[in-house]
């Protein structure tokens, strides 16, 4: 594998536009910009690893979101980064000509390449509800990690099992760390990751060939680190006491917190607040809806998106109505069993 | 499922439950034991003899003596505690959710204006005095001998079960000990262990002491004993 | 005329405010251009790792104002460099090919890295000039 120096300056690219992209992308990675000389030295000296892009149960929102990058471009990613060599949504071939493309860069990158993974992985009877190329998804992941140096998790579909996972969960979705066992494995957890994030998380593992620091969800802290809360702008209101009641109220027209409409920032973990989506524009809570928690495991599970963290599952008024009339029955059955030996007792005293 | 997801969920369902079984199953248990029929004739009659309800509300000056230090911390700690669980936003959000499925309607429908709700500050100022008011009676009955030698399971679980929202509420509160999440879900737990245990254990004075001195007032009336 | 164009539209953008961080980012760089002037140790802060509004970038801006140099390096994209009203205190904003801000930094030095041009480079141009002035 030749070196990302030697493809670049082969391609006519400049040291000082090299050292430019490194800049940017110390940025994107959240590191301080004094390490852009060690980011162009590490890039210089690094080989362009084959990327493989799996995609299982998923909606392709998080390939749309990964489109949607600016920093380093997509285009710059694939060309220039990695050598992506397959990808079902975006590349050319389709057929046995794709799947022939992917066991020849397995074979030929074995134990060296990295496998990106969108999308839960049903286990349900057998895996049969997610197949490809006349294999369950189930195989597919575990035969394409056994050769990768590391595992990446994209989405929250991947990461924790996401929308296919939520109660019933009839196709026994898992996520990709409930299969790949033994492997290093990165969660970039979002419904969709935001694009930077996810680029951000290759270009740190390409860099320098070494996964970044994770937290206890296996999750880059570089980008996870925080909650919503601890970086919202709104924080003042919320401060303050001034939250929005419904949709389109006075308090919602003046920005104030939407802690009362549902908003999870204060348990969710992710760099909206700051990074925020399209190139820095706006986030859900700047544009009036509160965070619905799509980092996190099971969000979708975790109650409605508009009632109140503080609010919880209490069972609802039938189960409330049924416990009581249980309670009365018990107690009762106990009231009667009481007056049997106050009977008893009075007549033999 | 992770501790936050689960006491939001089946965690807070059984424990919602269990809470409303023991309840009623303690009440309707007393409520319908059968009384002893007083066939004499009421000196006076009707229910005035509830005023004994608030006549006990503080010792006489006689037996202040003794009393004084457990009436006082005991009205700390329910004040503290009564003032933390009913006007810090979060609970009124929990509490008008609740009331919204049972019975339809919130505070704000009924009454026109919304139920209020102090700063966060001045609801950790309440937790921390109520805090303090049971470490303050735990230490007392520890040292008193006689009360020492008095005390069961009961008496210090329940004092166990009760502190544990209120620390954890002010742990969550503060983020102060760990992740948020995990505080949260910690507070939720422990709250959830308390509405397990409450209709089990001496907690249930919460009812039966307006049952206990209710009936003692009335039967005093009757017998036209001064109150 | 539905009951939904009775509802007022009050556009109120929170995000425009200033929060004052910029008086803290300027105490910050007061310290930088002090150790380079004693230290001769170049620094440089990245403003998107801040937490900036835009009435803070405007309120920046202003402050910082504008100094002697400005010049536009075109590689992989537009790079502004401004020197600010404070001689030492650069500020570069790095641009992709679609004109999107890649990066953008506040550098406290002589002159930016991307003023300067690399060994490698030149290296580069002098062998084309040598192959141009050949016969």
């Amino acid at each position: 594998m030749t070196t990302l120096g030697d493809t670049l300056s082969a391609s006519g690219v400049s040291r000082r536009a090299f050292l430019k992209f490194c800049t940017a992308l110390t940025s994107l990675m959240a590191l301080p910009p004094s390490m852009a000389p060690a980011v162009a030295q590490a890039l210089a000296k690094a080989k362009r690893p084959s990327v493989i892009w799996l995609s299982f149960q998923e909606c392709t929102g998080c390939v749309e979101s990964l489109t949607r990058t600016n920093s380093p471009t997509l285009e710059n990613l694939i060309l220039d980064l990695v050598s992506l060599d397959y990808i079902e949504t975006l590349q050319a071939a389709s057929g046995f000509a794709a799947e022939e493309a992917r066991q020849h860069a397995m074979k030929e990158s074995n134990g060296q390449y990295l496998l990106l993974v969108d999308g839960s992985i049903p286990v349900a009877d057998g895996g049969i509800y997610g197949t490809l190329a006349g294999e369950s998804f189930v195989d597919m992941l575990q035969e394409s990690a056994k050769g990768a140096a590391a595992v990446v998790a994209i989405g929250s579909c991947a990461s924790f099992g996401g929308l296919p996972k939520a109660n019933p969960n009839p196709t026994g979705a898992r996520s990709v760390s409930d299969i790949v066992k033994d492997k290093p494995v990165i969660n970039v957890p979002g419904c969709p990751p935001i694009a930077v994030v996810m680029t951000g998380v290759l270009a740190h593992y390409l860099t320098f060939g070494k996964i970044p620091e994770l937290d206890a969800q296996r999750r880059p802290l570089a980008f996870y680190g925080e909650t919503i809360h601890d970086r919202c702008y709104r924080r003042p209101f919320y401060d303050q006491g001034k939250f929005a009641k419904t949709f389109d109220d006075e308090g919602a027209r003046s920005g104030w917190c939407l802690y009362e409409l549902g908003c999870k920032g204060p348990i969710t973990h992710n760099a909206c607040a700051t990074v925020k989506w399209n190139a820095g524009t706006s986030f859900p809570i700047q544009s009036g809806h509160g965070c619905l928690g799509c980092s996190e495991p099971d969000f979708w599970d975790n109650g409605s998106f508009y009632k109140a963290l503080a609010t919880a599952d209490w069972g609802g008024a039938k189960a409330i109505g049924t416990a009581a009339a249980v309670g009365v029955a018990v107690g009762a059955a106990a009231a009667y069993a009481a007056r049997k030996r106050q009977n008893r007792v009075s007549k033999e005293g | 499922m992770d501790l936050l997801t689960f006491v939001r969920g089946p965690g807070m369902q059984w424990a919602a439950a269990i809470f409303v079984v023991g309840i009623l199953w303690r009440l309707v248990g007393i409520l319908l034991l059968r009384g002893k029929k007083d066939l004499s004739e009421p000196r006076k009659p009707g229910w005035r003899g509830l005023r004994l309800l608030a006549l006990r509300s503080w010792p006489r000056k006689e037996f202040l003596g003794g009393t004084a230090f457990g009436e006082i911390m005991g009205y700390t700690f329910h004040i503290g505690f009564f003032v933390a669980l009913l006007f810090y936003l979060p609970h009124i959000l929990f509490f008008e959710d609740v009331a919204k499925g049972l019975i339809g309607v919130n505070f704000k429908q009924v009454f026109g204006v919304g139920w209020p709700y102090l700063p966060g500050g001045a609801v950790y100022f309440f937790s921390a005095i109520s805090v303090a008011a049971l470490f303050a009676v735990l230490i007392h009955r520890i040292a008193s001998p006689v009360k020492r030698m008095l005390s069961n399971f009961d008496d210090y679980f329940s004092w166990f079960v009760t502190i544990a929202p209120i620390a954890t509420g002010m742990l969550a509160f503060s983020h102060f000990g760990g992740p948020y999440p995990t505080l949260l879900g910690l507070h939720l737990a422990s709250v959830e262990l308390l509405m397990i245990w409450f209709p089990f254990g001496k907690l249930m004075h919460a009812f039966t002491i307006f049952l206990a001195r209710g009936t003692q007032g009335v039967t005093f009336e009757r017998k036209g004993a001064s109150l | 005329m539905s009951a939904i164009d009775n509802i007022g539209i009050k556009v109120i953008e929170a995000a425009d405010l200033p929060t004052g961080n910029v008086k803290a980012l300027l105490h910050e760089l007061s310290g930088l251009l002090d150790a380079w002037l004693s230290t001769g140790e170049a620094a440089s802060i990245d403003l998107r790792s801040l937490p900036l509004t835009r009435g803070d970038y405007d309120e920046l801006g202003a402050t910082l104002g504008a100094g002697a140099v400005s010049a536009s390096v075109e590689a992989i994209g537009l790079s502004e460099v401004r020197e600010t009203r404070y001689p030492g205190v650069w500020r570069v904003t790095h641009r992709n090919e679609a004109g999107e801000i890649v990066a953008d930094l506040l550098e406290v030095c002589d002159a930016p890295v991307i003023l300067r041009s690399p060994v490698e480079d030149a290296a580069d141009g002098l062998i084309r000039l040598k192959e141009a002035l050949r016969p």
